[in-house]
């Protein structure tokens, strides 16, 4: 494999997780606009626990997806209160915070940015998207995720046969984080150096398109999604400035006749026929 | 009157909302394993009473008990989980699931290994339970659909399905015939008598009138906001207080 096929492989490895991040919490109705946050926190603390600490990288970034966790687990109390559009700006404006905390964070290299990262292989990176990804699709197979599922389609109802709505809310809030900061600590390796820039307003929007363009209501949406948007851009290049008309234009065409994204449940529905051994 | 055994009182329950008061120091007792009517003109307040004794809404005053404990201040969820399950006057299933699915989550999963296991929520003990809800409410045919995809009627029976499946003691029916045909309105009365054969205890809101009458042990009369009449279906048909709240209702007041 090309270093250039390389790159953009583990560009789509990191891309599916923050695809996946945003794909978890929105299972439960929720819409962050603020993962890239997590993703910043996942990064800094993963790099400064290798650098600083000189942690192997694997239990880094377990303790950083633990830390975002928690993190996510404190944004989503707050988020019980909001819905829809106010949840979204509410996390949009979390998202920009914490940008700014890190640029003026001096221990982090404020605006100077972070280095010291040594470069990790593309498997490696694939390693823990792929792994994240089977989890989530297990997990889609669960009792838990109907829970979530329940929570999304009638947040009132759920409640009244018996579910904690609150505890799958902010459940499904830190296991999202915690799958950013993940991502967040392979991108940090990727790229060998971290500034606050790279985590702004943009970079959440991305992880959000990945699980609108691909599909929000089966896990391969998100891994289908980051594909192409990472994909995209690169064979579009012949358009030159062009390129990013084109890429709307084309997300566009496909929420107009897909609002669902790509892939849906619907697809799946006749393979997991047996899922719960029916009758 | 008290029975020995009450699934169910209602002690001087007021609900306001505003200046509205949609129940004023209602009083009312369910017996186990009996099947007791809530009847009453439209904005009576019956909604209300199952509101506030599925926890959905909080009292103004006076206090709930299930099954010998006051349910005041627990959240919707508690309350399920202690045994009352509930169907809504609007239906309100989950549109992305099928009616399978919507016995797995309601059924409720002690093991926290199990509910995040793949394929671990319908244990055999879980699907057995499941397969018979599904025999009962004639639903076996239709368990791999969408409500959606499925006539208003048979909506109805998933919400009860929904409900049998989290093991209730107390069953809160909103309205279970409308949109039913007459047919589908006799199989649910013998299937609600069954349950009660098989030891539930229902509180049934409805206005088919010929339904109520033939299901009911008990019937509990409502007008705005206050129990005008209590007692065995024939005394409830017979109460003059009871006629001239649902004659004043259809606005026969010219009599
Ligand atoms: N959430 C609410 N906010 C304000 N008022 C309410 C609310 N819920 C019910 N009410 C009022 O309380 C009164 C009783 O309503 P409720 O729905 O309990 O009546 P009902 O007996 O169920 O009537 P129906 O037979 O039409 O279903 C009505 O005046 C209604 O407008
Ligand atoms: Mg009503």
């Amino acid at each position: 494999m090309s270093t250039y096929a390389a790159g953009l492989s583990a560009d789509i490895g990191i891309a599916l997780l923050g695809g996946l991040s945003v794909y978890v919490i929105l299972a439960t109705g929720q819409l962050s606009l603020g993962n890239a946050a997590f993703m910043a926190v996942g990064a800094y603390l993963a790099s400064a626990l290798t650098v600083y600490a000189g942690l192997p990288l694997t239990a880094a970034l377990m303790l950083a997806g633990l830390a975002s966790g928690f993190l996510g687990v404190l944004v989503g109390f707050p988020a019980l209160r909001l819905r829809g559009i106010y949840l979204a700006m509410a996390t949009l404006g979390f998202g920009e915070m914490t940008r700014s905390f890190f640029l003026d964070f001096a221990p982090a290299g404020g605006a100077g940015g972070f280095r010291g990262m040594g470069p990790v292989s593309t498997a490696y990176i694939w390693a823990w998207s792929a792994s994240l990804l089977v989890g989530v699709v297990l997990l889609e197979r669960s009792r838990l995720w109907l829970e979530f599922r329940a929570v999304n389609d009638d947040e009132r109802a759920a409640d009244l046969i018996g579910l904690n709505t609150t505890a799958i809310k902010v459940g499904a809030f830190g296991l999202g984080a915690a799958i950013a900061g993940v991502a967040g600590g392979l991108f940090a390796y990727h790229q060998l150096y971290i500034e606050p820039g790279m985590f702004g307003f943009d970079r959440s929007i991305e992880m959000v398109l990945y699980v609108v363009l691909g599909g929000s209501t089966v896990a391969v949406g998100p891994l289908l999604g980051a594909t192409l948007l990472v994909l995209l851009p690169e064979f579009l290049r012949f358009l030159a400035d062009w390129r990013l008309a084109a890429f709307g234009a084309l997300l566009i065409l496909v929420l107009l006749f897909r609002r669902q994204g790509i892939i849906d449940r619907g697809m799946f529905r006749g393979l997991s026929r047996r899922k719960w051994a029916t009758p | 009157m008290r029975a020995p055994d009450s699934v169910l009182e209602f002690r001087g329950v007021v609900k306001r909302f505003g200046g509205i008061s949609a129940l004023n120091e209602v009083d009312f007792v369910v017996p186990r394993g009996q099947i007791v009517g809530l009847i009453g003109p439209n904005g009576a307040g019956k909604t209300t009473a199952f509101n506030l004794a599925s926890g959905a809404y909080t009292t103004t005053a006076g206090d709930i008990i299930f099954e010998g404990r006051s349910t005041i201040g627990l959240k919707p969820y508690q309350v399920a989980r202690r045994g009352i399950a509930r169907t809504f006057q609007n239906i309100r299933l989950f549109r992305s699931m099928t009616v399978w699915e919507h016995l797995v989550v309601s059924n409720r999963e002690k093991s926290r290994i199990r509910n995040i296991l793949p394929f671990g929520g319908a244990g055999r003990e879980t699907c057995e339970r499941s397969r018979r809800i599904l025999d009962l409410t004639g639903l076996t045919a239709f368990h791999d659909r969408l409500p959606v995809s499925l006539p208003y009627g048979m909506q109805r029976k998933v919400e009860i399905a929904r409900a049998l499946a989290s093991q209730p003691r107390l069953l809160l029916l909103d309205e279970p015939v409308a949109g039913m045909n007459q047919d589908e309105a006799g199989e649910l009365l013998e299937l609600l008598l069954r349950l009660r054969r098989e030891g539930l205890t229902i509180l049934v809101i409805e206005h088919d009138m010929p339904f109520v009458m033939n299901l009911c042990d008990h019937i509990y009369v409502l007008d705005f906001g206050l129990v005008i009449a209590g007692g065995r279906p024939e005394e409830v048909r017979r109460d003059p207080v009871v006629l001239s709240a649902y004659l004043g209702e259809d606005g026969g007041c010219s009599r």
